[in-house]
């Protein structure tokens, strides 16, 4: 359903993606649960659900289009990799240039499929947390992202730096990337990207069913996670004394299931609640001009289009204020830990309601 | 991921080649949220009623092509495993399996394509064994069926 709203909603085809790898809905199908949710545009995610993928035959945009004209519905982003493994021969890793021009094919991929965006798979992804900073084992870096720019421009393709926990907008992981922007003065071929997993304050109920059967206590897991969306719900009352909480755990007799939900698991340099890696709402809306595209990552949302894991409110509240203009595509992910027990078609629908009385529409 | 469908339920069946029983196959799934190039697919945990097929005996066909082992298809770079696609999987076994339920733990070992994984380096030049849980992708469990042999 076409709209004039400046922030617009829209859906990744990856949140339908275990519908869709078990045949009960096909693409007419996932994008039909799209605009039924109410969305104006998709997200196609090309290894997944175009057939001849890396290649889009004629025939494949035919339907694309055909259906979606027919749904009320406008391409917007196509899923974009640089796996430099992407063909594991043991001589050689993909070189600079052979990701440049997979990229290449990737954005000539999303004009054919009338999107505006591709999700650029980048070494900013997870900000200042490069999992392997060895040249080799990079995604696209900002030296490849330079010279993409004018394709990009040319081609009408916007490249968008998805920012995804552990990292954050703030955290400085994509300066070389946008000093390659300000260098080249080129901002129609890329920008940031919002991923809602660096605005969660709290973790999922199937996450908490996790830590159950691994022996967690109920009790004490809630008690934690009201902690947890106490300290990172700025509404100005969020002070938490991390070392009070811990105490009152080890009273109600939390081991190590509780205490590594609490601290992170020992060994690794992020994870635990007190120390939740979270861009509060204030910068949101400092970054909000700037953004280009973001993916609305969510995990559950409760019946009554609540939700726990992230302030939709204060978020949106950010963004309108902030002056977004953009989508805000829904990329669900909940199945991922449960397969089989989750109606992928509900969240997503239970989501855009929320989405839609944040933001008055 | 999507763990009690990595097998196609009525997929199991012996294989006969010359008049004669030399094995079984079943019809399997990406257990991983995009398709994938073939030369990143490593094999499979697979154990029948309590014994274990190492990847030595298996092979995979995919693709209209005649069934691969996976010395084969660790060079098939350019080769792309469409995420849709079934692909069945074959395994010597003199005599096949008796007709009747069989108990299958099994496990696909599929390589992540990422290429910044700390592992990365390590498991181009030894695979992981499947089963071991390293290089699983999104399955990342050894997962039982109870499968009865249809042919």
């Amino acid at each position: 359903m076409k709209t004039n709203n400046p922030i617009k909603l829209g859906v990744s085809l990856y949140s339908y993606q275990e519908v869709f790898w078990r045949g009960d809905l096909d693409l007419e199908g996932v994008l039909t649960a799209a605009a039924g949710a109410g969305a104006e545009g998709v997200e196609i995610f090309g290894e997944a659900m175009i057939p001849s993928f890396p290649h889009i035959t004629d025939e494949f945009l035919y339907k694309w289009f055909y259906l979606l004209d027919n749904l009320d519905l406008e391409p917007v982003c196509y899923e974009h990799f640089a796996d430099r493994r992407y063909w594991k021969d043991t001589s050689r890793y993909l070189s600079d240039d052979d990701v440049f021009d997979l990229t290449v094919h990737y954005l000539e991929s999303a004009k054919k499929l009338g999107c505006k965006f591709i999700r650029l798979s980048h070494d900013g992804h997870n900000g200042k947390f490069i999992m392997n900073d060895a040249h080799s084992h990079t995604v696209v870096n900002a030296q490849i992202f330079e010279r993409l720019l004018p394709i990009a421009a040319e081609l009408g393709v916007k490249m968008a730096l998805e920012v995804h926990g552990p990292g954050l907008l703030e955290d400085g992981g994509n300066d070389d990337f946008l000093e390659a922007l300000d260098r080249t003065g080129i901002y129609e071929g890329g920008g940031l990207m919002l991923d809602f997993s660096g605005c969660f304050r709290d973790c999922s109920p199937m996450q908490v069913d996790a830590m159950v059967s691994r022996g967690g206590n109920p009790e004490i897991i809630d008690y934690i996670r009201r902690m947890s969306r106490k300290a990172y719900t700025f509404d100005g009352n969020n002070e938490v004394d991390w070392d009070e909480v811990e105490a009152k755990v080890k009273e109600m007799g939390g081991g190590s299931v509780e205490l590594d939900f609490l601290n992170g698991p020992k060994g690794r340099s992020f994870g635990g609640v007190r120390n939740r890696l979270i861009t509060p709402p204030e910068v949101v809306k400092e970054y909000a001009s700037q953004l280009i595209y973001i993916h609305g990552k969510a995990h559950w949302i409760n019946e009554d289009c609540t939700c726990d894991e992230m302030d939709y409110p204060r978020y949106l509240q950010a963004l309108k204020d902030g002056g977004y203009r953009g989508y805000i595509s829904t990329e669900y992910e909940g199945q991922r830990s449960v397969p089989h027990t989750i109606n992928e078609v509900e969240l997503v629908r239970r989501q855009h309601i929320l989405m839609r009385q944040c933001l008055g529409y | 991921m999507f763990d009690n469908f990595l097998i196609r339920k009525d997929s199991l069946k012996n294989v006969v080649e010359d008049g004669k029983v030399v094995g079984f196959k079943l019809g399997v799934r990406i257990a991983d949220y995009r398709g994938q190039i073939l030369s990143l697919h490593n094999g499979y945990y697979i154990k029948v009623d309590g014994v274990v097929y190492p990847r030595e005996v298996q092979k995979f066909e995919i693709n209209g092509k005649p069934p691969r082992t996976f010395e084969e298809l660790k060079t098939c770079y350019y080769e792309h495993w469409n995420y849709d696609d079934e692909g069945t999987l074959y395994v010597e076994k003199e005599g096949g399996l008796e007709p009747g339920v069989h108990i299958i733990e099994f496990q696909q070992s599929i390589l992540n394509a990422y290429g910044y994984r700390p592992t990365d380096e390590e498991w181009v030049k030894n695979p992981p064994v499947p089963g071991s849980g390293a290089g699983a992708g999104k399955t990342s469990n050894i997962v039982t069926y109870e499968i009865e042999l249809t042919e």
